[in-house]
Order: C-alpha cells, then sequence, then structure tokens
C-alpha cells in the first residue's frame, strides 16, 4: 500500500486514488494528419523508465482532482506531487544497473 | 447511532480566488466558506463543507431546495455550480466513546485525534463506499466522545448502516432516533 500526497489533500492511502499513466504527454496539435503508427505512438506507447517516472493520479475518493506525481519505479518511492500544468520539479537523478 | 433523515445538501462549485463568489456566498449563507483542506464552518443549521479546492457542500437540517434557490440567485452572474444533491444522500451519524474504532475498522483515513479533529471532513471510504465523512464541532467532550455524520449515496446507505452496526456490535451499540 502506497501512502500517496495528494497536493490538495495530503498523506492518503492508495485505495483513494485511481491511476492514470504518463504524465505529460501532449495531443498531437494536428491530429488528422497522423498516419495510424503515430497514433498508436501517440495513445499506447508509454515510456518504461528504471528510476524516475512521471505520472498522474487522481484522488477519486477524495477532492477528485487530477494531478501528477514522481515515483521511483525501483523503490516505488513517491518523490514530489504537483497539480496538473505546472513544470515538473527538479529532482536528483537516480542511477540503476 | 442514527440515520438523520431528509437532509439537505447542496454543492457548491466556483472559484476560490474570485472575491465575487466568496462573498454571494457568504451573503447567501452567513459562514464564511472554508478555504483549507478538510475544514467545516458554521453549525448544525448549516454547515459548510471544504471537499476539494473548488467544491463545497452545504448541509443543512432540511429544505435543499430552498437552499439551492438562495444560493443560485446570490451567485447570479457570478461563476459558479450550484446543485440540489440532498436526494441522494443519506446521513448516518455515529457517536460515543468508541465511535472512533468503529470507523477506523473500515476507513483507510487515519482518524486519531491529532490528524482528524472536530470540525474537519473529507471525502474517503468507510467499508469500500464512497463517504463524506465529518466530526462534529459541537460536541461538549469530542476527545472522549467523538461524533461523526456519516453521508453516504443513498443506495449504499443500507450496506453501510448494516456494516456500522456490525462493526459497533463487540462495544455494544445503540441506535436512537435521528
Amino acid at each position: 500500500m502506497l501512502l500517496i500526497p495528494c497536493p490538495y489533500c495530503g498523506n492518503r492511502e492508495e485505495v483513494e486514488f485511481s491511476y492514470g499513466g504518463e504524465a505529460h504527454i501532449e495531443r498531437p496539435k494536428e491530429p488528422e494528419r497522423l498516419s495510424d503508427a503515430e497514433w498508436a505512438d501517440y495513445l499506447f506507447m508509454q515510456t518504461n523508465p528504471k528510476g524516475i517516472f512521471l505520472e498522474r493520479w487522481v484522488h477519486t475518493h477524495g477532492c477528485r482532482r487530477w494531478f501528477n506525481a514522481a515515483r521511483d519505479t525501483v523503490s516505488y518511492q513517491i518523490l514530489a506531487s504537483y497539480p496538473m500544468g505546472i513544470t515538473p520539479p527538479k529532482l536528483p537523478k537516480t542511477t540503476y544497473l | 447511532m442514527a440515520e438523520l433523515p431528509f437532509r439537505a445538501m447542496v454543492a457548491l462549485r466556483g472559484r476560490s480566488d474570485d472575491p465575487r463568489f466568496l462573498s454571494a456566498v457568504k451573503q447567501a449563507q452567513g459562514p464564511d466558506l472554508p478555504l483549507e483542506a478538510g475544514l467545516t464552518s458554521g453549525d448544525e443549521n448549516l454547515r459548510l463543507l471544504w471537499l476539494g479546492p473548488d467544491e463545497w457542500w452545504a448541509v443543512a437540517r432540511d429544505g435543499g431546495p430552498e437552499l439551492a434557490a438562495k444560493l443560485k440567485d446570490a451567485l447570479q452572474g457570478v461563476r459558479s455550480s450550484v446543485v440540489d444533491v440532498s436526494e441522494a444522500h443519506a446521513t448516518i451519524e455515529i457517536a460515543g466513546p468508541r465511535s472512533r474504532d468503529v470507523l477506523m475498522k473500515g476507513c483507510p483515513l487515519d482518524l486519531h485525534s491529532r490528524l482528524f479533529g472536530p470540525g474537519q471532513c473529507t471525502r474517503s471510504l468507510i467499508a469500500k463506499a464512497e463517504c463524506t465523512l465529518l466530526q462534529l464541532a459541537d460536541e461538549q467532550s469530542a476527545e472522549a466522545e467523538p461524533a461523526y455524520q456519516l453521508i453516504v449515496r443513498r443506495s449504499f446507505a443500507e450496506y453501510v448502516w448494516c456494516w456500522l452496526e456490525d462493526a459497533a456490535r463487540e462495544y455494544g451499540v445503540t441506535v436512537v432516533a435521528g
């Protein structure tokens, strides 16, 4: 069970949240010009880093707001959470073998 | 433990950084809108609950449509939303020296008085059902005998009631009229 820091409500248990996948994926500016492969890339292909991953969460059973969080995919430690529309905070680089 | 029937709940949305919105709400209702996470204002006659950065509930003993109409009138021309949600919800009150233990059996929140005290509210889960939980502030002995109100969707009300009654059985629970 993760203790997730909601930027509005503070630390809450993971059951109150839903996951939203990778954050900061920009919607294509001209979707009608995209090829199928490019669409598929936009919709389905997400990075899968070992280390810090910026991802979206929603506090479903709480304030019902979406926000972004930086989670280390190795330790599951959540290093920061910040409201939508804000540039992610600078975080120390983690290196794993 | 008691059911408080036919209570009024009005969902209110608006921008907390809009002074026109804040003053209009204050004019219509009396108590100030709580602007900090998880706080309530007002009393049993009319209570305002903070539920999100731009979302509040006004909870009163009765008269949901009248309360919604009053707010709508006051907020005319101000960017906001007022919805009467009284009919969708049921209110259960649970009070007593062990009420906190009962709730903590099925709630992911830490309800210890250090973190969740009188006059605080939040949306969370009770026995996996979504609920709005608030601890009453006007109780004389909030530490020894905390009193809580649980607002659940009415389709969950029977389930939550039965769950609470069962969870409270070991402490000796009595059902009283609301």
